[in-house]
């Protein structure tokens, strides 16, 4: 089964008496274990899409499914629920709680979740830790951490409810060149070790061969 | 939960003003209402001491301890009413005190009794007085001979009753002979016959309605008002307005309490935004984010509650004789439910903005 499937779907704004299409008919199928890269400029709807994608925007029209889950006509709380147990998401800018050390960022999606004890929760989130290089770092504040060890958190944080699915937004805009290839090289090989789909927004094509395939976006419409 | 304990503590600094302003709420919430209470228990305790539920004024005293005369003649036309089963006299006299060693003149309330008053034995032999423990300040103790009115009538105190005072006057309770000697001496244009008491309080027979009774008491004897003794308390001048303005400015410093709590918890939210959606965006319901909230504002009412409160208590302990200022558990409960009520209520102003946070604005949509 396809971890994520679009079909026709569309999403429109209206701006006064107009209507700014952000994505136009857009039709897309990744693979359970696929990593896709979504390229496209700025304002291309590249992040329109991994929204619709992830459930945090609704479609104006066409259906979206997330393994098994048809998440067209979700209400709100099943959007939550859904965001909480089928995606990860990795953000753009990070965006850690600042009060939170990099081991409670990590536990923080699954006690959202209510899932496992505290003891097996935070098991886990040192195992995340130690396989992102992070083993020292766990009671570090984010403020104590490099830009790149923040992007390791946010992966951390994105695979602790183990979802079928990874989303993430431009990983590598905020990263030098080096830092940006470390954290890619880091995302694919934990999404291809856990067998995980993953959707990855970004409009550095040098970051694209790390992907499976790549699909690109212009003025909300994907490539044929 | 955890989310909102593990902000407290690692960003203790953000919250301390908001705690410690409450705390000072609390403090003047405390202190307002012990000043309430002080002044309403301490001009109000001799009234208040009495059992029967019943009390006669004479109709044109308007309900007034000092005004009223209730005769022989009235007291026999109350007790013939149906319904009456036992009333006994009372009648008060404020009148100035020399204590031994002291300077200064104590206010004193003479009381004259017949019986029926909680706390206060029978009435003690011709001379003698059961006196307040709040005249301890004024120097008075067991033994000593307190000399009251112009003529210095002297008045032995025998033992100790609590909570009697009339009138912010520290209460000597004395037999009704004893009374009107003061009462002529000190105001000879007030002084009363014998048999007659200012006031006269009544018991009904069992399962006598005592509202019933005293419009039959009325009705019957002619020239008398009577009113049950919690109206009674609330007929002491200054009492109502006492109440009145306390009850004001604490309702205003709990107002004052909840625009505190809202106005910080509304930047607080407005500062979290960002980070709120990331949270949304990750799968914490608004349920989950406003259940922070509250316990946030919860632990920071509990913890200037305890600051407050201890600082109240302090204060009460350290404030002279002179200040009528009672602190009571009920009046700490009350302030406790009270600002925690209006840290709720503060709080609750910034769960529609966590509910109206959009998710979709953590990952920024549009590009």
């Amino acid at each position: 089964m396809p971890a994520l499937q679009l079909r026709d779907v569309r999403k429109t704004y209206t701006s006064g008496d107009s209507e700014i299409v952000a994505l136009d008919h857009a039709t897309l199928t990744v693979g359970s274990d696929e990593i896709l890269a979504l390229v496209g400029p700025s304002g291309s709807g590249k992040t329109t899409l991994l929204s619709i994608a992830g459930g945090l925007l609704s479609p104006t029209s066409g259906t979206v499914s997330v393994g098994d889950h048809d998440i067209t006509g979700y209400s709100g709380k099943e959007l939550t629920r859904f965001r909480r147990e089928q995606v990860g998401f990795v953000f753009q800018t990070v965006n850690l709680v600042p009060f939170l050390t990099a081991r409670e960022n990590i536990m923080v999606a699954a006690e959202l979740s209510g899932r496992g004890t505290a003891r097996s929760t935070r098991e886990r989130a040192d195992q995340l830790l130690g396989e992102l290089g992070l083993g020292q770092r766990g009671d570090n504040l984010p403020a104590q951490l490099s830009g790149g060890e923040r992007q390791r958190v946010a992966i951390g944080r994105a695979l602790m409810n183990e979802p079928p699915l990874i989303l993430v937004d431009e990983p590598t805009s905020a990263l030098d060149t080096r830092l940006g290839t470390q954290v890619m090289e880091l995302i694919v090989g934990e999404v291809k070790r856990r067998h995980t789909a993953a959707v990855i927004v970004t409009h550095d094509t040098r970051m694209t061969h790390y992907a499976d395939r790549t699909v690109e976006i212009l003025d909300g419409t994907l490539a044929a | 939960m955890r989310l909102a304990l593990r902000e407290l503590r690692r960003r203790r600094r953000a919250f301390v003003p908001t705690t410690l302003a409450l705390a000072l709420l609390v403090v003047l919430l405390l202190s307002l209402g012990g000043l309430l209470d002080g002044l309403y228990l301490s001009s109000t305790g001799t009234l208040r001491a009495q059992q029967d539920p019943l009390v006669v004024f004479s109709d044109s005293a308007r309900d007034s301890v000092i005004r009223s005369r209730i005769t022989p003649e009235i007291r026999a036309a109350v007790e013939a009413v149906p319904g009456v089963a036992r009333t006994d006299g009372l009648g008060v006299a404020l009148v100035g005190g020399h204590v031994p060693g002291q300077a200064d003149i104590a206010d004193t309330a003479v009381v004259g009794y017949e019986g029926a008053v909680e706390g206060v034995p029978a009435p003690p032999p011709p001379g003698r007085a059961y006196a307040d423990r709040s005249l301890r300040a004024a120097g008075v103790d067991l033994g000593t001979t307190v000399r009251v009115g112009p003529e210095h009538i002297p008045l032995k105190v025998i033992g100790w009753v609590r909570d009697t005072n009339f009138l912010q006057q520290g209460a000597l309770w004395v037999e009704p002979g004893t009374w009107r000697d003061v009462l002529r001496t000190a105001f000879p244009g007030a002084a009363v016959g014998d048999g007659t008491f200012q006031t006269l309080w009544v018991a009904p027979t069992p399962g006598t309605d005592p509202t019933g009774l005293a419009a039959r008491i009325d009705r019957a004897v002619g020239g008398t008002h009577t009113i049950s003794r919690d109206d009674a308390v609330l007929a002491i001048p200054g009492i109502k307005e006492q109440r009145s303005t306390f009850t004001q400015i604490i309702g205003v410093t709990f107002f004052v309490a909840a625009l505190v709590v809202a106005l910080f918890f509304a930047l607080l939210t407005l500062e979290r935004t960002a980070l709120f959606g990331v949270l949304k965006a990750i799968g914490a319901s608004s349920h989950q984010l406003a259940t922070t909230l509250v316990t946030q504002a919860v632990v920071i009412t509990a913890v200037a509650y305890g600051i407050g409160g201890l600082i109240g208590v302090a204060l009460v302990m350290v404030a002279p004789a002179q200040v009528p200022i009672t602190l009571t558990p009920s009046r700490a409960l009350f302030v406790a439910v009270g600002i925690l009520v209006a840290a709720l209520l503060g709080g609750a102003v910034s769960l529609r903005r966590i509910i109206r946070i959009d998710p979709a604005a953590a990952i920024g949509t549009g590009t």
